[in-house]
């Protein structure tokens, strides 16, 4: 997180964000029909690394415009981690001791992102029942801790992967559906992300994560012009 | 301003770092153990860390360094011998510029045959080969008593090209305790072409 806040890198990206929302989003927001605030939560898998899942949650303000058939998104996410074991190889030149011991290793990803996003409805202009399009574009920071269990006294690991916390631009895009009631809305949604922009510094083992997301969420409504 | 810029670049054009050194967490002073061509051999002598130089390919003016040399030592006796050395960055606080491990090999010795010491442990105990901590560079000026020790040959493998001689790389762990300086925590892991090979 630290980094996520200090590197200059992401100073620029933050500056980019809060101009997009000065310039473009805020001003538009002004202007909306109507306000909900949407807590969501879900599951994530990983197109970047097989082994990777995450519990998802998140909070998004949507401000709905006339007809409610666009809508913006401010959206602000958080990843948790689902550990994933693997076993990496450790040797050593004692020969009093076995050449070789395994390794075990556990990988846990997790992020935080903020995004400013639009949903589009496609179909069911007309009933309770609607489906959308959502595309968000965001900045992202990815921490993947890893931790190993072996007799680090004797033994070296070949290869060993490091903990890697990365932030950068991200995209994503996803389809949705929703269940309107009287004053509020139900959405079950799926949703593709790329990872962050960037690559790690590192011959890491594992890749910068890219998830697949699964969410449920509900839509509160705040205001009413 | 623009002249130093050109000058800079002329002098560093096209030189590429061929040695990726990533700190081992682990065991902070020496690079991580790695058989990925990083072109690095790190360990620490009594205590204090030491690595090779960095490895650089040729620019307009700089010329080509690496930081290991393989030699091979056509001699009378029954046995030619075999070295692979390791090249210091600068002499570092122990005063050694230099890292070698020496074994015997025979006459019609074939680079081809070391892959045999693929995923091998051996132990150096100077009848059978010696390691040795030079005060030079092997070659200019080698005073150093042979050593004892051990090293694992994670990969070692060459193979040659009709026009262009050998290609290899080999990776590993060692120690070695050579008269008083002892040397710990060794990892190598280093990508060699023909022009690292002499003697053949």
């Amino acid at each position: 997180m630290q980094q996520f806040l200090s590197g200059s890198y992401l100073a620029v990206c933050m500056r980019s964000t809060v101009l997009l929302l000065l310039v473009f989003v805020l001003p538009k927001a002004f202007f909306a029909q109507k306000v909900f605030l949407e807590p969501f939560g879900g599951y994530q898998i990983d197109i970047n690394n097989s082994k990777t899942r995450l519990v998802n949650s998140g909070l998004q303000l949507a401000f709905v415009f006339k007809k409610q058939k666009y809508e913006i998104l401010l959206q602000v996410q958080r990843s948790w981690p689902q550990s994933a074991r693997y076993t990496d190889s450790a040797f050593t030149v004692n020969p009093n001791l076995p050449l070789y011991t395994a390794a075990p290793k556990t990988l846990s990803a997790s992020s935080f992102s903020f995004a400013v996003g639009h949903r589009i409805k496609i179909a069911g202009r007309k009933t309770n029942n609607s489906f959308f399009v959502k595309a968000f574009t965001g900045i992202t920071d990815q921490k993947t801790t890893v931790a190993y269990q072996y007799d680090k006294s004797n033994y070296i690991i070949l290869n060993p992967d490091q903990t890697i916390e990365h932030a950068g631009i991200y995209v994503s895009g996803g389809f949705e559906y929703m269940r309107k009631f009287a004053h509020s809305r139900f959405f079950a949604e799926l949703n593709f992300s790329s990872p962050p922009s960037g690559t790690i510094k590192y011959s890491a083992s594992f890749n910068l994560v890219a998830p697949v997301s699964f969410n449920v969420g509900y839509s509160i409504q705040l205001s009413k012009r | 301003m623009y002249l130093v810029v050109i000058f800079c670049f002329v002098v560093n054009g096209c030189e590429k770092n061929r040695t990726h050194y990533y700190p081992d967490k682990e065991i902070p002073g020496v690079s991580i153990f790695s058989n990925t061509s990083n072109n690095v051999f790190s360990c620490f002598i009594n205590g204090q860390p030491w690595k090779t130089i960095a490895s650089t390919s040729a620019g307009f003016i700089s010329s080509t360094i690496y930081e290991v040399a393989i030699y091979l030592h056509r001699s009378s006796a029954l046995m030619d011998t075999l070295s692979i050395v390791w090249l210091g960055d600068g002499y570092q606080k122990n005063n050694v510029a230099s890292i070698s491990l020496t074994l015997p090999v025979a006459k019609n010795f074939n680079l081809k045959a070391l892959s045999a010491l693929q995923g091998k442990r051996l132990i150096i105990d100077s009848t059978n080969g010696f390691f040795a901590a030079n005060n030079g560079y092997y070659g200019t000026t080698n005073t150093s008593p042979r050593g004892k020790g051990n090293i694992y040959f994670n990969t070692i493998q060459f193979d040659s090209t009709a026009a262009n001689g050998y290609y290899g790389k080999i990776s590993g762990l060692m120690e070695a305790t050579i008269d008083l300086l002892t040397i710990t925590s060794g990892r190598f892991d280093d990508s060699i072409g023909p022009e690292q090979i002499t003697g053949y």
